[in-house]
């Protein structure tokens, strides 16, 4: 269960950085709208659909907040990956598309930064499976 | 108006984040088993030396075993290792193919040598 929850949020954070940053490059500006949109819902469904991928974790390890070893190193990352998932999401819900382009390239840092805590994390969930 | 919605959301946004991870680490405290704290640090591991097979398996026992086992090896979820009563090859047995609906097999993450030097680590407890 928590394997397969975790995927699709991550899938959906990467998907929505990628378009904010053609969102912010692109030269076209109905088209820069338009990647805007879309970075927009994909994060919003990737933060929808973070909590099932938290708590089918903790389900798995009854609880474990931190552990030590790999489960300890994927918590590490997890956490803080969850919160800037949902605090970006919130910040996107009340600018929408009114932020400066300051703001939002703090954003794309931000949003970047959320991004690789959640592929370490991933990184440490994949070593406790298939690592040494 | 803008900077002041964008003030908005970021503060509106720090809430919810610290939020949300406050909420789920009360969640862990619902779901977690509540056991009875033994303070005894005379069951910590001893750490052991470096470039040996037994300190090999140490890492691999606090890497992939250690969060079923405990940190000391002296039961969590899983039983205690202390002064396991099986042959080694029952060991490594258990170890690659685990025990179903008990414990995952960890045969295809572990080969032959890292078995043999979990072993050697499991051993090694007193």
């Amino acid at each position: 269960m928590h394997g397969g929850a975790t995927h699709f949020p991550i899938a959906a954070l990467s998907v929505s950085v990628v378009f904010d940053y053609a969102g912010f490059w692109w030269r076209d500006e109905a088209r820069r709208r338009e990647f805007t949109a879309l970075g927009l819902y994909t994060l919003l469904i990737a933060a929808a659909a973070s909590p099932v991928a938290v708590f089918s974790g903790m389900m798995l390890s009854k609880g474990v907040l931190l552990g030590s070893g790999a489960l300890a190193l994927h918590h590490y990352f997890i956490w803080p990956a969850f919160g800037l998932l949902i605090g970006l999401a919130v910040w996107r819900l009340v600018v929408r598309e009114r932020a400066s382009r300051r703001a939002r390239g703090y954003y794309l840092a931000v949003a970047s930064l959320a991004l690789v805590t959640t592929m370490a994390a991933g990184f440490w969930g994949g070593e406790m499976l298939i690592g040494k | 108006m803008k900077t002041s919605r964008e003030f908005k959301g970021m503060m509106l946004g720090v809430c919810s984040g610290v939020a949300a991870v406050s909420l789920a680490f009360a969640a862990g405290e619902i779901i977690q088993p509540k056991v009875t704290l033994v303070l005894d640090t005379s069951s910590a591991l001893a750490i052991p030396a470096n470039g040996t097979q037994e300190r090999k398996g140490y890492e691999l026992f606090l890497r992939n075993c250690a969060h079923c086992h405990g940190d000391d090896a002296r039961g969590d979820e899983g039983p205690d290792l202390h002064a396991v009563a099986k042959s080694d090859a029952r060991i490594a047995s258990l170890i690659k193919n685990g025990v179903k609906g008990e414990m995952p097999k960890f045969g295809s993450k572990l080969d032959d040598e890292d078995v043999k030097s979990l072993a050697v680590f499991l051993r090694s407890l007193k």
